[in-house]
């Protein structure tokens, strides 16, 4: 019997994978935190589909990884026509087939803006009124009002071009069979496992590919996570807790990076439900949270990517370097505000947190602690992540939502979905005055230095109105194998890793 | 399977009575414990020191800090509070709907019974902690709405035992002769029946109570009928397990203290047990 | 032995639709009903209606049952609310995994608490016996997602023995498939093997006391063929009964397991399912376990009826 274990571990222990390139092939495995719902660029949300989607998608127009500064991609050149700038004209690269063999035209282009128009779940095309084809390349957006930040927006989900022949072929199962120009087509997609793709041998920029295929594995569990990449399992791994790092880079196997992102840290407020209805009640509550101390404590010392007061990070145009220290934790100050607003005896503000994910519980432990001080009780509950802002969305059960934001392509998105009165994020449909007409300025308005000093008067609005206590800057916590090169972090912090490659 | 049992050994004796005696010691700790949390723990559980996050085991931190510096053995010893009150909720839901159960089913017998006992197979088919996760998520999810779903899953243990309380002892003279007397049914059962089947009944619960606690464990684990800051055994456990690569001795405390729990209640099921079945 | 079998199916009828039922039930108390939490933010009564219509909410709740049952039993389980997937599909993926994991469970179960439990029976009241008493104990107060979190952090990520995630699929060599199930199949049957322990030794205890193994001893027939023959045979029966719920057990424990090691499997689905309230995913899982454990019983009893003909009655 003894005899028989013995064998049966040695033989167990003689075929202990040691995962490197060569055992699989030239293909990249990735851990993936979460896994999409969906495939189709129109119908998903979540920010963390994004490595999927650029796989699968080329995008009418691409942008710089460093400074978003936007770059040609389907479209080899985009402008504004007319007096009133209300054309959009793109012309369309020639030659270009989708994963499925439908050519990728000017017909093509039109089909997918307008499937992404009617699946109606993203409102980023809403001032499209009409998608015209005139000619074999040519395509114009009529827009319903100057919208500088369009182009933009076309690098983003909206100009992800959908293989019109897949969308008709499939209709609302497209999701489960995305076709797209992208460098990389889907092999098999197994809910809760792994997403395989492999190269589309086709594909218009091959040589910009260097990979056979991606398989995107799901590992849910932050901790799992981890230990995949510690045991070799998976080569690249992001959104990592950035607590996990001194064991991490002590693994002579892999390398550890912190790259840019747009991602931020807030406690979103309910803004038509006393007392968060009341500025001065917001204006104490940002007071009252002691940033620095957070973000140490929630990713590690000089982890983070420093204090947020506005919702773009320090390294964007719209930034405003002199505003960047004018909120202070003061909880006797933030004591005093709220007496002002009618508030003397403190006031109890019900969040919603969702735990074992990194914005979770801890980070509204530690605000807790440091509300005290300032007579504000956070009284807190816990909820899976999808349940939680369903609630706070949905009813009147929670002021506010410990939760963060990953960012848009251009910060115009960011401030009119935030900020807005019409905005998607605005719960309570706020309408903050001079924010609306300055907003329309800005988006009128087509150079970044011409919109520097309208973001610098936004930001003060901002800060003055606190729509949403802002915590800090999340930068991208990313871990590669060593065998890994060519990355290009770009600063929305939504890895594209198509340009990864094996070194030989 | 009846059979007289074997004398038992001397010294085997000693050891069990030890044992015991060790489990009843434990709980007894641990209630205590739980209900002078605010005297005996040495920190406020919920307060933090950030500067002192995972510090290993010293004199001021007998079980070292948590992720956010607080302090292990506190939040052990507050965390006994919710464990046992979510043990008794469950024993409460469970006798509430298991006794009636059992004493209508044994006692009514016929096609009720048959029905009765039927429904019971169907739930007890279910995973408990499968039909909690499935139940407090329909409930809302807090500590009490699992802990009563856990109730409600367990019942048909707990009404399978007092059936068969019901029916060994349901047509034996003495019940007769209450039933000539003219008392009533509920007067008998209450009386007569009840206590008969009270001893397994006893029995069963604190088995129950060892799977509810791991059955809580587990909820908690996966972030069900957390209330945060407040420390509970199963968030510790799930904390712990975030940072088990960076620290790999913080979920020691918390899972020790569980599976020592449980290992107590079952010890007292089998004391109790055997002692009862001796008196028999 | 054909009317036994009959007998058997016809009494776990009941069983099954008060089962069904139960789960059939769970998504009609949900508080304000399924529509309005699926409709979620800002909806629409427009929308909750479409919705309600979708779900087929609008029917005589006998109806709805029935409908579901009679698609549920062709394996129409009809399509998640998060992806739109084919539920069938879903589960038909993610069941061998668990079957697979809960199976090999059981045998490692088996293998190790039936010898343990004779050793301690045959060996009663000895320094060995009141050894494997205490660890079964111990087995059965473990939470077996506690030790499943040690044994990855201590066999997967210092002694690289097993990988620490995941299940290797079987395209890939036998080898790393039967590795990768190494960890999470002992860690899940640590509680079932302690519970069966338990149960053969005191099936055994009782066999040993009986009459006709005294009657045995005296006849001067050989230990083994006592033991063996004998008492084991007998003493396996209350064992072989406790399998079904042992089975339920390592079902629900596999939730946790599954958890922790990142396995993709019927577990998985339904905390995910439970989680993103995902009603028709939880319904389907659930009904498919219930039914798994109806028929794991319904083998057990008919096993037993085999071994034991007093039982057939």
């Amino acid at each position: 019997m003894k005899q028989l274990i013995g064998c049966i571990a040695a033989l167990l222990l003689s075929v202990v994978p040691q995962a490197n390139a060569d055992s699989r092939n030239n293909i990249l495995v990735v851990g993936m935190g979460s896994e999409p719902f969906t495939l189709d660029p129109a119908t998903g949300l979540s920010g963390f589909d994004y490595p999927n989607l650029y796989s699968l998608y080329d995008r009418l127009i691409d942008f710089d990884p460093a400074t978003m500064e936007l770059l040609p991609g389907l479209a080899t050149k985009w402008e504004f026509i007319g007096d009133d700038k209300l054309t959009l004209e793109l012309t369309i690269r020639p030659n270009v087939k989708f994963q499925d063999g439908t050519p990728m035209d000017a017909e093509a282009v039109k089909s997918s803006l307008l499937h992404f128009k009617t699946a109606n779940r993203i409102h980023d095309l809403d001032e499209v009124s009409a998608v015209d084809v005139v000619g074999a390349d040519k395509v114009r957006l009529k827009l319903t009002k100057p919208y500088s930040v369009m182009p933009a927006v076309l690098s983003d989900r909206a100009g992800m071009v959908v293989s019109p022949t897949a969308v008709q072929k499939y209709g609302t199962d497209f999701q489960r069979h995305p076709v797209g120009a992208g460098p990389f087509m889907l092999k098999q997609w197994t809910s809760g496992t792994s997403l395989e793709l492999v190269r589309f041998p086709d594909y218009w920029n091959k040589a910009r590919i260097k990979l056979a295929g991606i398989t995107y594995r799901t590992i849910l569990n932050p901790t799992s996570l981890v230990s995949a990449l510690l045991s070799g399992q998976v080569d690249h791994g992001f959104n990592i807790d950035p607590k996990n790092w001194p064991i991490l880079s002590a693994n002579p196997r892999l390398r550890v990076a912190v790259e840019p992102s747009t991602a931020y840290y807030e406690i979103a407020l309910h803004k038509a439900m006393p007392p968060t209805d009341n500025k001065l009640v917001r204006q104490a509550l940002s007071m009252a949270v002691d940033r620095g101390v957070l973000a140490d404590a929630i990713l590690g010392p000089g982890m983070s990517g420093g204090n947020a007061l506005m919702p773009i990070p320090p390294s964007w145009f719209a930034y405003s370097k002199s505003l960047e220290n004018s909120v202070r934790y003061d909880p006797a100050q933030a004591k005093k505000l709220l007496a002002q607003a009618g508030y003397p005896d403190g006031i109890t503000i019900k969040i919603c947190a969702t735990p074992l994910v990194g914005y979770g519980t801890d980070i509204t432990d530690i605000e807790r602690e440091q509300m005290k001080p300032a007579g504000i009780t956070l009284d807190v509950s816990v909820m899976p992540g999808s349940a939680c802002l369903q609630t706070f969305n949905g009813t009147t059960q929670f002021h506010a939502w410990q939760g963060a934001f990953s960012g848009r392509p251009d910060p115009f998105l960011t401030y009119q979905q935030n900020f807005g009165t019409s905005g998607q994020y605005n719960r309570g449909g706020s309408n903050f005055p001079g924010v609306d007409a300055l907003l329309d300025k800005i988006v009128a308005t087509y150079t970044r230095e011409a919109q520097k000093p309208l973001y610098e008067e936004l930001n003060r609005l901002w800060i003055d109105n606190a729509p949403f206590v802002l915590l800090f800057y999340r930068p991208q916590y990313a871990v590669y194998s060593r065998s890994l090169a060519g990355e290009l972090p770009n600063l929305q912090g939504k890895p594209n890793l198509t340009s990864l490659f094996f070194k030989p | 399977m009846a059979s007289a049992p074997l004398p038992i050994a001397p010294r085997a004796e000693s050891g069990r009575r030890f044992g015991f005696l060790l489990a009843a010691g434990f709980l007894l700790l641990l209630v205590i414990l739980a209900l002078f949390a605010s005297l005996v723990a040495p920190y406020d559980p919920i307060a933090q020191n950030l500067k002192m996050a995972f510090a290993a085991p010293s004199f001021a931190h007998p079980l070292g800090t948590d992720n956010i510096g607080r302090d292990v053995l506190s939040r052990v010893i507050w965390g006994a509070r919710p464990a046992l009150l979510g043990v008794v909720i469950t024993l409460i839901t469970t006798s509430l709907v298991g006794i009636p159960w059992g004493l209508a089913a044994g006692y009514l017998g016929g096609i009720t019974d048959l029905l009765l006992m039927r429904l019971a197979d169907a739930l007890l088919v279910f995973p408990g902690i499968i039909l909690a996760l499935v139940l407090t998520t329909v409930l809302g999810p807090s500590l009490q709405s699992s802990m009563i779903a856990l109730g409600i899953v367990y019942s048909p243990v707990l009404a399978r035992v007092v059936r068969s309380g019901v029916l060994s002892v349901r047509d034996r003279e003495y019940i007769t002769v209450t039933r000539l007397y003219g008392y009533s049914a509920l007067y008998r059962m209450w009386h007569h029946v009840l206590p008969n089947a009270l001893a397994p009944c006893v029995v069963q619960l604190t088995l129950i109570a060892g799977m509810s606690l791991l059955a809580q464990t587990g909820l908690g684990f996966l972030g069900v009928g957390l209330k945060p800051p407040f420390p509970s055994w199963g968030g510790s456990l799930s904390e712990s397990f975030r940072y088990i690569v960076i620290n790999p001795s913080a979920s020691f405390a918390p899972g020790l203290t569980v599976a020592l729990t449980v290992l107590a209640l079952y010890r007292i099921g089998d004391e109790l047990r055997d002692r009862l079945s001796l008196r028999h | 032995m054909l009317r036994v079998v009959s007998r058997r199916l016809i009494a776990i009828l009941p069983t099954a639709f008060f089962g069904s039922v139960l789960i059939f039930m769970l998504v009609q108390i949900i508080p304000g009903g399924a529509a309005e939490t699926l409709a979620g933010a800002d909806a629409s009564p427009e929308l909750i209606a479409t919705i309600r219509d979708q779900l087929g909410l609008n029917r005589p709740l006998h109806v709805q049952y029935l409908s579901w049952l009679w698609d549920a039993m062709q394996g129409d389980f009809g399509h998640s609310l998060l992806d739109n997937r084919n539920i069938g599909e879903g589960i038909l993926d993610r069941l061998p995994v668990t079957i697979e994991l809960t199976s090999a469970a059981l045998v490692i179960a088996l293998l190790v608490g039936v010898p343990l439990g004779v050793t301690s029976a045959v060996r009663r009241y000895s320094a060995v016996d009141s050894a494997i008493t205490s660890v079964s104990g111990l087995g059965l107060a473990l939470p077996e997602f506690w030790l499943a979190m040690l044994a990855v952090n201590i066999f997967a990520l210092k002694l690289a023995w097993f990988p620490a995630t995941g299940i290797n699929a079987l395209e890939d060599g036998f080898w790393p498939h039967v590795q990768s199930l190494v960890m999470p199949a002992v860690t899940l049957a640590s509680g079932a093997a302690a519970a069966i322990t338990r149960f053969t030794r005191s099936g055994m205890i009782d066999a040993l006391n009986s009459t006709y193994i005294r009657t045995a001893w005296a006849l001067g027939l050989p230990a083994r063929q006592i033991f063996f023959r004998f008492a084991l045979r007998n003493a396996l029966i209350p064992v072989v009964t406790i399998v079904g719920i042992v089975a339920g057990g390592l079902l629900g424990g596999a939730v946790l397991v599954e958890d922790v090691f990142v396995i993709p499997g019927l577990g998985a689905m339904l905390v995910q399912g439970v989680l993103q309230k995902d009603y028709p995913s939880v319904q389907s899982v659930a009904l498919v376990l219930t039914v798994a454990v109806i028929s794991i019983n319904l083998a057990v009893d008919l096993t037993c009826a085999v071994l034991d003909p007093r039982t057939r009655g």
